[in-house]
């Protein structure tokens, strides 16, 4: 009889050799730069709150005697990050001080995290790209703040990718349901004195309040039989105890007479189109295994590769108005870094990123000028554009922008 | 004292680990595509946080760790790719077919291959938690210690799955563990 340690072992042993050209997609974006330079679209912070019994609906006062920032002091902090500079949150702030809010304070402790729901409302696209055509779907927003019993959470890599957080809609079997309610949604963070705020955005789950709907937060890998029990028979949901982890559960106590089996199914029919459409997408990108954008793409990048602040006019454009950014010059914190909070609009499509950089990284041995590119998603060559940094007298660094002269 | 890696050294952590990583994420997503993109995203995200980077750690592990909570983040959204994915690697020409070919040079072993093919179906078969665990454990041969980091969860814990994978393995893989059947 073989041994199963000895098996695995020899099967399992790494031989899968990334491809050049990958390899070299990463390297032709680090070849200039101490910044990643694959900007995401931020469409999907995926992760939601949730809440439970302890519901209070009431004015804004309620929350003076909270340790928490209330709602509109949330938003309002949101708002002022340069990161979410082409968002508009009015709508979201004044809806989360409006009579649809349901506020909520309900702490749960689980893995050394204290989970707080603080409120939830939903509406049509309450928080929304400035200038954005913007469709009609309801959303659901759900605030919520978390803290370490030991560990400060002031950046977003406190965060990131540490919880998995979700609804789960009884009635609606949640393996099939499970990313109708957080699809393409948004997440916006902010943090303060240790603790991380969140407003996740969800589709609306006020149309779904006619079940018992609960708010899973868990720092487990995705939703597993280790952190929950679903039982698929009974229709039910419970945390296992025997999970060491964050593993909260919260019961959301939504108004069910504002339940609206129509909008839901409508959403539900609207999310299986999106669903068919993927899934074709995907099948045709499945047999296409480098597209000709991705080969323009590389050739791009190699071409991007040699371009220097020095030369950078002779290969590229500056770009004065066709770059739409709330904020293009930063400043330094007293350890001599920069936080470069980017948010811009550019052909419609809208760039995010932050990163805190040393100067002593970016101006090295006397150097004024630091050159990065940014823009390139899914393959879309159109969008690259260069970004200058340049190093002022006063201290402060400005952004500026430019187009290569991508050859044809 | 934090001693932050330097860029270079990142660099030179994509040539040091590419194929342990890349390793990783294929068997993870099991789809080319879907590794590809999760492989870069991975050194991506690195340079992203490159001054939160401690240089003395274990950068293999840390790597590991980000390609599996962009993986985690992913996955949610591409339920419906998984779907496809196992669908097909269970008819005809999948990536994993592909995958394991690629790993085998002519010399190997048809038997050796057979058993490597079973392997990775039966580990890729494993619940996402344990088929993690395992991956960790005999893949990138982490201690259970760093394991229990990435993973957030407890060295028991780890202990605890790779002990309900070893026993959901070996009923699965009976025909290769008993030598007597060939």
């Amino acid at each position: 009889m073989k041994n199963i340690d000895d098996i695995l072992k020899s099967s399992l042993t790494p031989s899968d050799e990334p491809d050049f050209w990958l390899n070299q997609n990463i390297l032709s974006q680090t070849a200039e730069n101490t910044r990643a330079q694959k900007m995401t679209r931020k469409k999907l912070a995926a992760v939601i709150c949730s809440c439970s019994l302890a519901l209070i609906i009431g004015s804004m006062s309620v929350y003076a005697a909270w340790k928490y920032l209330s709602p509109d002091q949330t938003i309002e902090n949101m708002s002022g990050q340069s990161k979410y500079g082409l968002w508009n949150f009015e709508g979201l702030k004044e809806a989360f001080s409006g009579d649809n809010a349901v506020y909520i304070n309900e702490t749960q402790s689980y893995g050394g995290y204290d989970v707080t729901l603080l409120g939830i409302t939903s509406e049509k696209n309450l928080a929304k790209l400035h200038d954005a055509k913007v469709g009609d779907a309801d959303k659901s927003y759900i605030l919520f703040a978390v803290e370490h019993e030991s560990l400060p959470l002031e950046t977003s890599q406190d965060f990131y990718g540490f919880f998995d957080v979700f609804p789960v809609v009884m009635g609606y079997n949640f393996e099939e349901y499970e990313d109708f309610f957080s699809y393409e949604n948004h997440g916006f963070e902010f943090h303060k004195d240790g603790v991380l705020y969140y407003v996740f955005e969800s589709s609306n789950l006020e149309n779904f309040a006619d079940h018992e709907i609960y708010m899973c937060v868990s720092n487990d890998i995705g939703f597993t039989e280790y952190s929950y029990i679903y039982d698929y028979e009974t229709d039910t949901i419970a945390r296992n105890d025997a999970y060491e982890g964050l593993n909260a559960l919260f019961s959301l106590p939504l108004d069910s007479s504002k339940a609206d089996p129509k909008a839901a199914k409508a959403a539900l029919k609207e999310m299986d189109a999106i669903r068919q459409e993927n899934r074709r997408e995907q099948e045709e990108n499945a047999k296409q295994p480098l597209s000709e954008e991705s080969k323009a793409a590389l050739k791009a990048l190699a071409f991007v590769e040699q371009i220097t602040p020095e030369n950078i006019n002779d290969y590229a454009t500056l770009l004065t108005g066709e770059v739409e950014i709330a904020v293009n010059t930063f400043t330094p914190d007293n350890q001599g870094r920069v936080s470069l909070d980017i948010s811009y609009k550019y052909k419609e499509q809208e760039i995010q990123s932050h990163t805190k950089l040393p100067l002593a990284h970016m101006f090295p041995d006397g150097k004024t000028e630091y050159l990065s590119s940014s823009g390139l998603t899914d393959n879309e060559t159109d969008t690259l554009l260069l970004e200058l940094y340049r190093l002022n007298e006063d201290g402060t660094v400005t952004l500026e922008f430019y187009k290569p002269n991508l050859p044809e | 004292m934090v001693n932050h890696m330097t860029k270079t050294e990142l660099e030179n952590c994509i040539f040091a680990y590419g194929k342990d990583i890349y390793s990783f994420c294929k068997s993870i997503t099991l789809h080319t595509q879907e590794a590809d993109d999760l492989y870069q995203d991975t050194f991506l995200k690195a340079m992203e946080l490159l001054s939160e980077i401690d240089g003395k750690q274990n950068p293999k592990s840390y790597l590991l760790s980000i390609a599996l909570r962009l993986w985690k983040n992913k996955r949610r959204k591409h339920a419906w790719r998984k779907q496809i994915a196992s669908m097909v690697s269970i008819t005809e020409e999948s990536d994993l077919d592909l995958i394991k070919a690629a790993a085998f040079t002519p010399e190997t072993s048809f038997l050796q291959r057979e058993e490597s093919d079973l392997v990775h179906r039966a580990v890729g078969n494993l619940p996402e938690k344990l088929k993690i665990t395992v991956l960790l454990f005999y893949m990138e041969d982490l201690p259970v210690t760093q394991i229990s980091h990435i993973l957030k969860i407890p060295a028991g814990t780890v202990k605890s799955r790779l002990h309900h994978a070893r026993n959901q393995l070996k009923k699965e893989l009976e025909v290769v563990l008993d030598e007597k059947y060939r």
